[in-house]
């Protein structure tokens, strides 16, 4: 998994703590995690669409392998 | 043997599809019994005609609360936020899903996603699905209630040449 160290500003940092505080999410961690996730979730159909052109990539990586 | 937990999306689709049973090569698969419980709600006959290859997998309880908290946060709903927490649970090599945040969520823990699109070609790929059924079942689950947009279709059945 890749970890990322990123600046906030006093204020952010401080209504993180918050919600990790009273009990929203288990850790800083998380709730930057579900931010983001909320974030991409907007963009579903065109996420859609890249996930499936990335499986389609990755079928076409498969057939190299299935017949080794 | 690969483990390989599915949420209901790849079920669901590849059933409709009519290629449900692509899942049982692919290796051993689970679901947790939210699935279980929502293909319940959405075929009348699911428990009398459940796949034998399906097992049905309780979450302990540390993954258990973990999707509890997913779902209430909002990011997914009770099914998927099972699902990822089982792939998690059981160290899977797989976890399938077509929703996208779940992918995303999944992706983020370090788990090896797919969807139902790349479960069809990579059966093509791995010699499990002949290219003619392989151009059918695209066209079924293009006409599921999977999005599938026009170019994607495309590129798969391009997908399918390239593997011939």
């Amino acid at each position: 998994m890749k970890s990322i160290n990123v600046d906030l500003p006093e204020k952010m940092a401080e209504e993180l703590s918050r919600l990790v505080e009273t009990g929203w999410f288990h850790d800083e961690a998380e709730a930057v995690r579900v931010a983001l996730v909320e974030f991409l979730g907007h963009r579903t159909a065109e996420l859609q669409e890249r996930f499936q052109r990335e499986d389609i990539e990755w079928a076409l990586r498969e057939k190299p392998n299935a017949q080794r | 043997m690969r483990r390989i937990v599915c949420d209901t999306g790849p079920l669901l689709h590849l059933g409709e599809a009519g290629v449900r049973d692509l899942l049982s090569p692919a290796g051993e698969i689970h679901i947790p019994t939210a699935v279980d419980l929502e293909m319940r709600g959405r075929e009348a006959d699911w428990h009398l005609r459940r796949p034998t290859w399906l097992h049905v997998t309780p979450l302990d309880s540390g993954p258990a609360l973990e999707a509890r908290s997913w779902q209430q946060a909002g990011l997914l709903h009770y099914g998927e936020a099972q699902a990822i927490a089982l792939a998690r649970q059981l160290i899977a090599h797989w976890f399938l899903t077509d929703d996208a945040a779940a992918r995303l969520l999944a992706q983020s823990w370090g788990l090896e996603v797919h969807g139902s699109l790349g479960l069809v070609l990579w059966a093509v790929a791995t010699r499990h699905l002949s290219r003619p059924e392989a151009e059918s079942a695209l066209d079924r689950l293009a006409r599921s209630s999977l999005w599938v947009s026009p170019s994607v279709l495309l590129a798969a059945k391009a997908a399918l040449e390239q593997m011939s």
